[in-house]
């Protein structure tokens, strides 16, 4: 049986939910917010603001399609086995991966669907503000997208070996946390001695490097450019490593896991 | 008839409303004359000025990271110092010593990792530093002083931010910015001080700026305890106040003044030779805000 | 032949919330051969949904081995061949039941139009043609179970494993379901179901199977039941020399009960020689239900 057709009906399985559930509705309010925001930085002056109208989109941004990629991907599982709709999906002929992976897909559409929906408003009010395009907000866009993977990815992998609850908490934790983290370790690298870099290595190379896909900074403070091409690459690869290592331990959690 | 009931009733409401707004006044007598006030009655207004008050500071901290291009520095550290570092003071001393929340390849450990954060967040790195325009940031200053009113940092670098430079309109401005922070804040030391620099420096009418001076000197005196900030304000009225009368030919006021200073800071060199008569100028650019007397 | 299911000294075991370990299915064995229709009976706690769950791969046995067509039970290849209706099953509370249909075929490897057609099909099989396009949420607990019916009939599969399956039907649905489960069955599909509506399982069923503490206690076929359970009596006036039956004489009216047809026909033919008087012949059908319970209790 083709693999991708199953993976593409569960996906559009959890789309369709999400969008019946209104979920998107949450995005379309927050869009609101956004735009009603900007509406009140334009009353006080737009003139030399650019930079802060851009900086201020890209973390709203990011930060709101953070937490709506962990809410949606978060549940996903946790609320097959409590509202039993799992078991007509498991009696099927699909392989356990299949309905992870499908699954994940459907999170990460979901995810995509409601930060381009953000990308929308929030470039709406932007341009309303004459906040001209740059070809780096693409960039954004792109890499913010490979992030919202291994966001997503994570928070699925925590749902496998943790309660609903406690998953969701600490995918908050751990994805809004790593840049801090990270940062708390190059400063405690500075001051440690040279024999323990792999120890540092080790930690930091475990957490989620989702902060290097927020180029949002960059974009917002001028005259930087685009991203070389090779971190995009970089990126990218990352991405696709890390995601199937969290989908990996998904798995050996979940394959064998009674239902 | 009937059918003009809800009308009616809705005509009645209105008008009973309107008639709030004149009892409203009897029943409380404003007690507001800032939002600061409010934060000692209710919980609701204290949890509201401590939200206003975190968003205003966040907004000062972006203004100074955007006035530097978004370069993100750092202090040393125990172990830098302990090796003889020097703390860096100036955008230059920042580049040599690579003091920027990302550290240079040589002292990362992250390999990969490090060159990418490099790349995504090289406006972080202290290589693309520029200073940029602080009048690019007005809005924030505007921004953030009506979401605040009681910030008088905010009102006292916007005021300064738009007094910038010899354009008569944006003193103008500038005046109007204080003066309005002034009626939020009517006992700010920084405010006044400022009012009164940019009526003696920028539009050159020395009575109009002694009137501040005089305002904040009072204000000082009826204060019990000043900040650090209000005592360097208040340093800088007795030198501007002595300048001005000196520049008014008030000679006595001039002495009167110094003498008065030279009490609250004793030892002050430019009071001494203010009092002395001997004209300096010790000019120079504190965070670009104000030129000291 | 290759049995459609079969199962091999069967353990299953749950680690309970408390630390202890609870052995649900202990060391079962079964047989269910192509074509048969055979009802899972057993008391609550009995072991019947484990052993359910252990055969489609949902939990995973501490010994033996569950077979679908001679293949491991959860094998793709294997689940191909089943349809499967869990015991409470509740389906995408936003999806519609064509939808839901749809996604279950898509997952099967039905695709396109002669999905559409097989799933409105089977909705209309369950009588649900008026709800096609209702939200699921929106639907009664007889109705939704209607769909999980519908989805277990999906790409016409060999085995049909239906837990509980007429929970929550009316009279109206459990005939219809009958109805289905006898069309299925002269197709020459297997079917193997768990109720407790002895009735029903007595209607359908080819062969009973009952288990108790997870052990199989009682398996048999049906009529070969519905002959042992069914009695006999017979009421004569007069003398009955050596009829081997429980008698109970009254006013000179003796009412004899046999266990067996052969007894009864064996008196009447005795009767008829002493010229007896035979005031009434009655066969009494036997209850399934009696029968479980005496079953039970004998296992207990």
């Amino acid at each position: 049986m083709n693999k991708f057709m199953v993976w593409r009906a569960l996906a559009r399985g959890v789309i369709l939910e999400a969008i019946r559930r209104k979920d998107l509705w949450v995005v379309a309010i927050l869009g609101f917010i956004i735009v009603c925001s900007a509406g009140a930085l334009g009353f006080f002056g737009m003139s030399g603001l650019e930079s802060f109208a851009k900086d201020l989109a890209t973390t709203v941004l990011g930060g709101f399609s953070t937490i709506l990629a962990i809410v949606t991907t978060g549940r996903l599982l946790p609320e097959e086995t409590r509202n039993r709709t799992l078991y007509p999906l498991v009696a099927r002929p699909i392989s356990r991966f299949d309905l992870l992976f499908g699954k994940l897909l459907g999170g990460i559409a979901v995810s995509w669907l409601s930060f381009l929906m953000l990308c929308l408003m929030t470039g709406a009010a932007l341009a309303m503000f004459g906040v001209r395009f740059e070809l780096i907000m693409l960039q954004y866009v792109l890499l913010k997208m490979l992030g919202l993977v291994v966001v997503c990815s994570v928070t699925l992998m925590l749902s496998t070996v943790m309660t609903p609850s406690a998953a969701i908490t600490m995918s908050f934790v751990i994805l809004f946390g790593s840049a801090m983290l990270s940062r708390g370790l190059l400063m405690a690298y500075s001051t440690a001695s040279p024999s323990v870099a792999p120890f540092f290595q080790i930690v930091n190379a475990s957490l989620p490097q989702v902060s290097l896909f927020d180029i949002g900074g960059r974009a917002a403070n001028a005259n930087w450019g685009l991203v070389p091409l090779w971190v995009v690459a970089t990126l990218a690869i990352y991405m696709a490593c890390y995601s199937a290592a969290m989908l990996a331990i998904s798995w050996a959690k979940f394959r064998r896991q009674a239902l | 008839m009937l059918r003009y009931l809800p009308l009616s009733v809705f005509a009645l409401a209105v008008a009973s409303g309107f008639m709030t707004t004149t009892v409203e006044r009897e029943v409380h007598t404003k007690v507001i004359d800032s939002g600061i006030n409010i934060h000692e009655t209710h919980a609701s207004a204290s949890l509201l000025g401590q939200f206003r008050t975190s968003i205003s500071s966040w907004l000062w901290l972006r203004t100074d990271l955007y006035l530097h291009n978004g370069v993100e520095m750092r202090p040393l550290t125990d172990q830098e110092v302990d090796q003889g570092r020097q703390a860096a003071t100036s955008a230059d001393d920042f580049l040599r010593e690579g003091l920027t929340v990302i550290p240079g390849a040589e002292r990362d450990f992250r390999g990969v990792f490090g060159d990418i954060e490099r790349s995504t967040h090289a406006y972080k790195n202290m290589e693309g530093h520029t200073h940029n325009s602080p009048l690019r940031a007005m809005p924030l200053y505007r921004l953030m002083t009506w979401i605040e009113p009681t910030f008088e940092e905010g009102w006292r670098t916007g005021g300064a931010v738009l007094g910038m430079g010899a354009d008569a309109g944006r003193a103008d401005q500038a005046i109007a910015f204080l003066t309005e922070g002034l009626t939020a804040n009517p006992q700010s030391l920084m405010i006044l001080n400022q009012l009164g620099f940019t009526w003696a420096v920028r539009k050159r009418d020395f009575p109009r700026a002694i009137v501040y001076f005089e305002r904040a000197r009072s204000t000082a005196k009826q204060a019990k305890n000043l900040s650090e900030p209000d005592k360097e304000s208040l340093l800088d009225v007795y030198r501007w106040l002595t300048l001005l009368y000196r520049e008014t030919d008030q000679p006595d006021k001039q002495a009167a003044i110094a003498a008065e200073g030279l009490k609250v800071f004793p030892g002050d060199v430019v009071l001494m030779g203010k009092a002395a008569g001997i004209h300096e100028d010790h000019g120079h650019e504190t965070h670009g805000h104000q030129q000291r007397p | 032949m290759t049995p459609a299911i079969e199962i091999r000294d069967l353990h299953v075991a749950y680690r309970r919330k408390d630390g202890q370990a609870v052995e649900a299915v202990r060391g079962l064995n079964l047989q269910i051969h192509p074509g048969e229709v055979v009802g899972f009976l057993g008391p609550n706690g009995a072991g019947k949904s484990s052993t359910l769950k252990a055969l489609m791969g949902f939990v995973q046995p501490k010994s033996g081995e569950c077979l679908v067509f001679g293949e491991p039970s959860w094998t793709e290849s294997s689940r191909r061949r089943i349809g499967y209706l869990p015991e409470v099953a509740m389906y995408y509370p936003h999806l519609t039941p064509l939808e839901t249909l749809t996604l279950y075929g898509e997952l099967q490897g039905l695709r396109g139009a002669s999905l559409r057609r097989e799933a409105t099909e089977l909705l209309r099989l369950v009588g649900l043609t008026a709800s096609l396009k209702t939200l699921n949420r929106q639907l009664s607990k007889g109705m939704l179970q209607r769909v999980g019916i519908a989805q277990s009939l999906l790409g016409n599969p060999d085995l049909l494993i239906l837990d509980e399956v007429t929970s929550g039907l009316d009279p109206l649905g459990r005939q219809e379901l009958r109805t289905i489960i006898q069309d299925k069955q002269e197709q020459g599909t297997t079917v193997f179901f768990s109720s407790h509506e002895l009735a029903e399982v007595e209607m359908l069923c080819d062969r009973i199977i009952v288990i108790h503490q997870g052990q199989l206690v009682e398996e048999r076929l049906v009529s070969r039941l519905k002959d042992g359970l069914r009695k006999f009596t017979l009421t004569y006036r007069g003398d009955l020399i050596g009829v081997r039956a429980l008698t109970d004489a009254t006013n000179g009216v003796t009412t004899a009960s046999f266990d067996s047809k052969e007894g009864l026909v064996a008196a009447l033919n005795q009767a008829s020689n002493d010229n007896v008087e035979i005031i009434d012949v009655v066969t009494q059908e036997g209850s399934l239900a009696d029968y479980f319970i005496e079953t039970i209790r004998e296992a207990a």
